[in-house]
């Protein structure tokens, strides 16, 4: 595939820089889904063999782990986050050429969370800016992510695990609407990643308002974070993450020694590798999600959040039925009437029809 | 009429000593207009008719209010305030504490949408309204801060 998109170069040419190098070496890896020889990567390059040991040293240096098989070739040790290659799936295979998702790609061998990288990339954007033009959507579509994520965040510094080979992803979006239109946001990343996901896993669920479940048990987490002035927008951050598989113990084992955030809520976790029959590399599965993303995010802007509150409410593991919602102290229990149109819960408890805007959802033996 | 057209008329407003714009583009109409506390008029005595807002006419004692609601910091949607971005850390702000434009001074939580909530200009916290994890509606007061 590779091979006819670039055709061997017969000679090295002068412009080629060292990161051009470099990823013509790592799609080629990633492409070829086995081992690609020295001299074969030499002719591509027109380099010698002893240049692209170089190469390939330097890129174990960043973090990239490339096996070397005696008599085969290089071959990558697992699936890979690359900028470079992340970029290129989603020009070739993905996105529209008007998609605001994936403008700008950045990958990190490591990052303490995505999110605090985007927040701090939107702090350096608008420093080098001043007064109304602050933010001034040049941040916009830059998704984030990290080969190893070392303090995932969930809401109010509960710890979100990153285990080794997870998905872990930020997406900078600057609507231009009005802040309190942001509360449809977590809902529609919700339906997008839904949507995405559920070619690997068909039992995939929605919990109020953007968990995504699998029989009760957690597959991936949302945590949107934004910053705004009155009736302007800076920035919206959006985390995702996305287990691809369980830990060598079990997840028990995890949730119970990190998770004590006393919640009571559901606490079960489970992976895509688990659910899945079918294989899923992380780039796999962060193509699929970003797109998805754009699509549904393109649609709510031009088309407000009639068809996301649509989708959210079919796909909802409790529509119509009883639900448990605690929120601090606060215990309330009701069937899950509607959607409101900013993404707060309809709760029938007796007479009284409640707006659940905050809480954690118990929905015990459902979805 | 979208937020650019409304960024260039506030750009307008502010490079000029207009107090109040309104323009009207077919059926939508958008006024724009800034507190006189905060504008430095060197100019004339009266180039421009001094229009005060609506709601300030009605109140018995405008000067005082007027002052007083331009130090409050509302909540820009319904959700849950919180003080500190997690409950082991502390306060971004105490009472007393001097603030700069762009830092952060609670977060508003809803539908698990994390809304930092930013000082818009340099000041020293005078009041704290909220409580810590409760539910806080539209246009509710959170902090009152006395400009620097």
């Amino acid at each position: 595939m590779a091979e006819s998109v670039l055709g061997p170069l017969p000679e090295r040419r002068r412009d080629q820089t060292r990161d051009e190098i470099r990823d013509h070496i790592l799609s080629r890896l990633s492409d070829s889904g086995g081992a690609v020889s020295g001299d074969v990567l030499a002719t591509e390059l027109g380099l010698s063999r002893v240049a692209i040991w170089k190469h390939i040293n330097k890129l174990r240096q960043q973090g990239i782990e490339i096996v070397s098989r005696i008599g085969v070739g290089y071959e990558l040790h697992a699936d890979l986050m690359h900028a470079p290659m992340l970029a290129k799936a989603l020009k070739t295979n993905a996105l529209k050429a008007n998609a605001i998702i994936g403008r700008q790609v950045l990958c990190f061998a490591e990052v303490d969370s995505t999110n605090s990288e985007a927040m701090r990339l939107i702090d350096q954007a608008s420093d080098l800016t001043s007064g109304l033009t602050r933010h001034d959507n040049v941040m916009n579509g830059t998704v984030i992510c990290a080969d190893r994520q070392t303090q995932g965040r969930g809401r109010l510094g509960r710890p979100w695990l990153t285990m080794q080979g997870s998905l872990a992803l930020s997406v900078i979006l600057q609507p231009p609407v009005e802040p309190a239109r942001v509360t449809q946001i977590p809902l529609l990343v919700a339906v997008a990643l839904q949507q995405a996901l559920q070619p690997w896993v068909p039992d995939i669920r929605i919990k109020w308002p953007n968990d995504l479940v699998v029989h009760g048990a957690k597959l991936s987490g949302i945590l949107t974070e934004m910053r705004s002035e009155p009736g302007r927008v800076h920035a919206v951050v959006i985390g995702i993450g996305i287990n691809m598989r369980a830990p060598e113990n079990g997840w028990q084992a995890v949730t119970d020694t990190v998770l004590s955030d006393n919640s009571g809520t559901t606490r079960k976790a489970t992976d895509i590798a688990s659910c899945s029959k079918r294989p899923a590399s992380r780039q796999d599965v962060a193509v699929a999600v970003l797109k998805a993303l754009d699509i549904w995010y393109q649609r709510w802007l031009s088309e407000g959040f009639g068809p996301v509150k649509e989708a959210w409410w079919q796909h909802h593991a409790a529509s119509g039925s009883m639900l448990r919602v605690v929120n601090g102290h606060d215990v309330l229990e009701g069937v899950a009437e509607a959607l409101d149109d900013d993404g707060a819960l309809m709760l029938r408890s007796g007479n009284d029809l409640v707006r659940v805007t905050s809480g954690d959802v118990d929905m015990e033996g459902k979805g | 009429m979208d937020i650019s057209e409304i960024r260039k008329l506030i750009k307008l407003v502010q490079s000029s000593d207009l107090t109040e714009i309104e323009v009207t583009e077919g059926d939508q109409s958008v006024r724009i207009s800034r507190q006189s506390t905060h504008v430095t008029v060197a100019a004339p005595a009266a180039p421009i008719p001094m229009v005060a807002p609506v709601a300030a006419a009605d109140t018995a004692a405008p000067a005082k209010t007027e002052q007083i609601e331009a130090n409050i910091v509302k909540s820009p949607m319904v959700g849950t305030f919180y003080c500190a971005s997690n409950p082991d850390t502390p306060a971004f702000v105490t009472v007393g504490a001097q603030v700069n434009k762009g830092d952060t001074l609670c977060i508003i939580e809803a539908m698990k949408l994390m809304n930092e909530i930013e000082a818009e200009y340099a000041g020293v916290v005078e009041k704290i309204l909220a409580e810590n994890a409760s539910p806080v509606e539209y246009g509710q007061p959170l902090f009152v801060i006395r400009p620097a």
